[in-house]
Formats: structure tokens, C-alpha cells, sequence
């Protein structure tokens, strides 16, 4: 079994994010390209001991970028839109004390 | 705003304040708006960034600014509520040591601060003040005479005879030979040698007497041991030397004519009378001088005073800026040991000037001692006066310096203790005759105040 930080790569707080997170307590995350909705769901519930109602996902196609004449592709990642349990919320700053 | 002052010594307060959490809180909304417009953070385009997320990237920042605002408007309204004045920054006590604003609570902290102490006048009227006057007397006026006289002293060539005097002056050119060799220092071109004033080494003035215009004479002499270049000391040197004139001094005879050429004197006479006058005014100018300082140490003497550290600390930069700037200039430890002794030996000083400057103060206050624009004016029309500058000049550059309201201060504080010695029993007495005791006690203002 992979470690809850081998499939949650990375948060993403962003604009659109936190317009969600307005109206229901959800949070984005980078996730491995091959994890499956109940293994995020496993691995956020574990990494940061809350309940998960819910999980979205998606594959985002990276965006064409060219310079110059050079034409380079970001990478695809998978998106997890992750619903948390009524009230519940993940600090990602380690606690609002420090 | 609650605010309650604790009086730990006369000169120290202890302000504890409570701001409400509802002041707390448009403090704080308002840094975090401030911080929107500015904040990037990667995720949100410039400007579009939550207060949520800012909260989470930079609530230690903001609170600890807030707060540090909240201190300082909030000591300053306390101060002024409180009609405190403060002569230094206030030591800041936080009520919960983790630097954290509490939701919904009031903030809470405490200042010490050093205070201009209050200054219960005791008396200031009437006091006893000892005025040393000094008469101006005959022989004083003759020794002022004979210098001027010394000054218009002309020098003219002898005529009649050809062999020095003692007493004269020979213009001579002077060659010495230490072992045969010329050295630095032992020669001089067309030099005026005053015979018998004893400016050469010994001996060589001596040898002067008798000499004949244009004859040269070499004799040797030793050079004293403490004296003359370094080379040739205590050492046998040969002198040639070659008289070329003989001039005198004449002094001015001491008459009418003499009071005429020195500028708008009728006679000798007048010139006597004025100089009588000239020094009348400095001795009167001294006594006056003394007159104030000594009624400032009675008033000190009488109106018990606690002097808060800091001014006196203060002081004594003021008093030894000149020379604590040099010792900050080159480190010289020597220096810094004199400059350490020095603030020792001055403290009482300094304390005393420091009390006086605010009994003064006090006396002002309490006698409604104003100082309005135009008086503030005429004097800045006089010190235009003195150094040759027109009003707005004199303005403009006391305005840089930041010194036009100490220039205020000032006068006030002259003007408060002219009125404590219209109403004081001045005692005049005899001044100790003889030299000058031109002590240099002036009473200096520290010029920090309000």
C-alpha cells in the first residue's frame, strides 16, 4: 500500500478553490496520476484525520507553452476535489497558533 | 479605552491599557485590506488573494504589526489623556507573552514610561540671591591703556648710532654649524631679534651687545638641553652672524593725540571713560550671568526636585557632545576612560541643571509665562541683527535645525526666571577682587522637552 503522501502530492489553493470552499468545506489536491477515488479518500482521512464525504477527480491536460519557436507541454496531473465532513477544515499552515 | 497609571516612583508611571476587541478588530480588518492590494500569492491573480488565505500566510506578520500599532496609538492617547509627559519611550509589557491578538477579547498591556515629574514649588518668591558685583577701578582701566598702547606700537630704524642696545631690536641673519654642518632650525634670514627679551637661547642675545651694523661676529654657544631642534640639543654649535639694522619699538605717548587716532575720542580722557564703560558693561554682564545662576541653585536649593534618570543621562550627552563625538570618531580607549570620568565628575552638575531647567518650567506654568509669535519674532529680528542675515534667513535655517520651538523654550525660560528675580531680595556683595573667574557654568537647557 502507498503512503498517503505517495498519492497526495500537493494542495492546491488557488482562487477557484477557495471560491469553492465558501459555499461546503472541500479541498483540492494534486494527486498521483493512477490513484483511485477511495485510495484518496483513504489517504486524506488518514494524513489528516478528518472525514471524507466525498471525491471528485479529474485528469488536467497540460497547457502547451511555447517560447520563441520552442514548443514545450506541462505535464497531465489528476485532480481530487475532496469533500470534508460538515465543519471540518485542513490547516495546511501546521495550526493557526504558530 | 481603559486606562489606569500606576505611580511607581515620581518620575516613573505604569499605564496599563485595555483596548476593546472591537477596536482590535477594525485594526485589523484594515491591515489585512491594506495587505490585499499588495499581496501575490501563486494561485490567485494580484489582488484577488482571501482574506482566509492571507490569514493562513501571514497572520503572525499583520497581528504583530497591528499590535504594534495599537501600542503606540494607544500609549499616545493614554498620555495625552493622562496629561503625562513622557521623556522616553515606554517599556512595553504584553499581557499574554505569545504575541497573539485574542478574538473577541481586549487587548491588554502595560507601559512603563519615565515622566517629567511634577514639581511641587515651594516658594520662588522672594528668595535670597547673593549678587557679586565688581567695581571697575583705576588700575584696571591704565592696564587695558598700556595694552592698547602695546598694540600701536611702531618699530622705526635707529638713526644716530650704529652699535646694538640692549633693548633693541636687531635685524640679523644667523647661520649655526653643528660640527661644521648646517642643521634644520639653525639658520634665519633678516630675523628680528629682541635684545634682552630673552626669545633666543642663552647667551646668544647677549652676544648681540655692541655689535657694529654690518659686521659679522662667530662665537659659539651650547643649546640648553630642553630647548631648540631636537638635532642640536645640549650640543656645542658655532653661530656666524651678520648684523644688518637696528631698529626700536616706540610706544604711542600716552596722550590726546593718541586717544584720537584710535577712533571717535575727543581726548584721552574720553578714551579713559570709555574704556571705564566697556569693562563696566562686562563685569555687570558677568554679574548678571552669576546673578541668574545662583538664583537657579537657590531655587533648586529650595524646591526639592527628583530628577528622572534619563534627563540627566541626557544631560550629560548634551553637556560632553563634543567630546563624546571624538571618542566615537577614533575608538582611543584612554579617551573613553576620560569621557566615563568626566560624566562621574559632572553628574551632580547635570542633575542640578536638569532640576533647575524644570522648576523653571514649572514656575512658567504656574505664572502663565507666555511666549507669543511676535515676541518669538522680535528676538529672531535681533539674532538677524547680530549675524547679518535678514529675519526669514535666520527663520528659514533654525526651522531645519528643528530649533525655532527650543528657541521659544528658551525665552520662556528666561523670561519665567526674570520674573522670579523681580520678586527675589537680591543681595548684592563684593565679588572677590582680582583675576577673572570666568567659569563657564552657564546654565544649559537640554532641549528635549514636550
Amino acid at each position: 500500500m502507498r503512503t498517503p503522501h505517495q498519492i497526495l502530492l500537493r494542495p492546491r489553493i488557488t482562487e477557484k478553490g477557495s471560491m469553492m470552499a465558501e459555499t461546503r468545506p472541500v479541498v483540492v489536491f494534486e494527486v498521483a496520476r493512477d490513484a483511485n477515488k477511495s485510495e484518496i479518500k483513504n489517504a486524506v482521512q488518514a494524513a489528516f484525520n478528518v472525514e471524507v464525504k466525498d471525491v471528485r477527480t479529474m485528469l488536467v491536460r497540460g497547457k502547451i507553452k511555447r517560447r520563441g519557436t520552442s514548443i514545450g507541454k506541462r505535464s497531465n496531473w489528476k485532480k481530487a476535489i475532496v469533500t470534508l465532513g460538515e465543519g471540518q477544515a485542513i490547516d495546511f499552515f501546521g495550526g493557526s497558533a504558530v | 479605552m481603559k486606562i489606569a497609571v500606576e505611580e511607581l516612583s515620581p518620575v516613573q508611571r505604569k499605564l496599563s491599557i485595555e483596548i476593546p476587541w472591537d477596536t482590535v478588530k477594525e485594526e485589523l480588518d484594515q491591515a489585512y485590506q491594506g495587505l490585499q492590494k499588495r499581496a501575490r500569492v501563486k494561485g490567485f491573480r494580484a489582488g484577488k488573494v482571501p482574506r482566509k488565505v492571507l490569514e493562513q500566510y501571514y497572520k503572525r506578520t499583520v497581528e504583530s504589526e497591528v499590535m504594534q500599532r495599537l501600542i503606540d496609538d494607544g500609549f499616545r492617547k493614554a498620555v495625552d489623556e493622562k496629561d503625562l509627559f513622557p521623556i522616553d519611550r515606554p517599556q512595553v509589557e504584553l499581557e499574554n507573552e505569545d504575541f497573539e491578538l485574542k478574538p473577541e477579547l481586549p487587548f491588554r498591556f502595560d507601559a512603563k514610561v519615565d515622566v517629567k515629574p511634577e514639581v511641587e514649588l515651594v516658594t520662588y518668591t522672594g528668595i535670597e540671591v547673593k549678587k557679586l558685583v565688581r567695581k571697575v577701578d583705576e588700575a584696571e582701566v591704565e592696564t587695558e591703556l598700556e595694552n592698547l598702547r602695546e598694540k600701536a606700537t611702531v618699530v622705526e630704524s635707529i638713526t644716530g648710532r650704529d652699535r646694538v642696545e640692549n633693548g633693541d631690536l636687531a635685524v640679523v641673519d644667523f647661520f649655526g654649524y653643528l660640527n661644521g654642518e648646517t642643521f634644520k632650525g639653525g639658520k634665519g634670514i633678516n630675523y628680528t631679534v629682541e635684545v634682552g627679551a630673552g626669545q633666543m637661547i642663552p647667551g646668544f642675545e647677549e652676544q648681540l651687545i655692541g655689535m657694529k651694523i654690518g659686521e659679522q661676529k662667530t662665537f659659539n654657544l651650547e643649546f640648553p638641553k630642553d630647548a631648540g631642534p631636537e638635532i642640536a640639543r645640549g650640543k656645542n654649535v658655532e653661530w656666524k652672524v651678520d648684523l644688518k639694522e637696528i631698529k626700536q619699538k616706540i610706544l604711542p605717548e600716552l596722550d590726546d593725540e593718541f586717544a584720537k587716532d584710535l577712533g571717535d575720542y575727543e581726548s584721552l580722557a574720553d578714551l579713559k571713560k570709555s574704556i571705564g564703560e566697556n569693562l563696566k558693561t562686562r563685569e555687570d554682564a558677568k554679574s548678571k550671568r552669576q546673578l541668574r545662576e545662583a538664583a537657579i541653585e537657590k531655587l533648586v536649593e529650595l524646591n526639592p526636585v527628583s530628577v528622572p534618570e534619563v534627563m540627566v543621562e541626557r544631560q550629560l550627552d548634551f553637556m560632553l557632545n563634543e567630546l563624546s563625538q571624538l571618542v566615537k570618531q577614533n575608538k582611543n580607549p584612554e579617551m573613553e576612560a576620560m569621557l566615563k570620568t568626566l560624566r562621574l565628575e559632572n553628574r551632580e552638575r547635570a542633575e542640578k541643571q536638569v532640576a533647575g531647567m524644570l522648576i523653571i518650567e514649572s514656575i512658567a506654568k504656574k505664572e502663565k509665562v507666555e511666549v507669543s509669535d511676535a515676541d518669538l519674532d522680535g528676538r529672531l529680528q535681533d539674532l538677524a541683527n547680530e549675524n547679518r542675515m535678514n529675519v526669514k534667513q535666520v527663520r528659514a535655517q533654525l526651522t531645519r535645525d528643528g530649533r525655532l520651538e527650543n528657541l521659544r523654550y528658551d525665552m520662556k525660560q528666561d523670561r519665567a526666571l526674570d520674573l522670579v528675580l523681580e520678586q527675589a531680595k537680591v543681595v548684592e556683595e563684593e565679588a572677590p577682587a582680582g583675576h577673572d573667574h570666568d567659569h563657564d557654568h552657564d546654565h544649559d537647557h537640554d532641549h528635549d522637552h514636550g
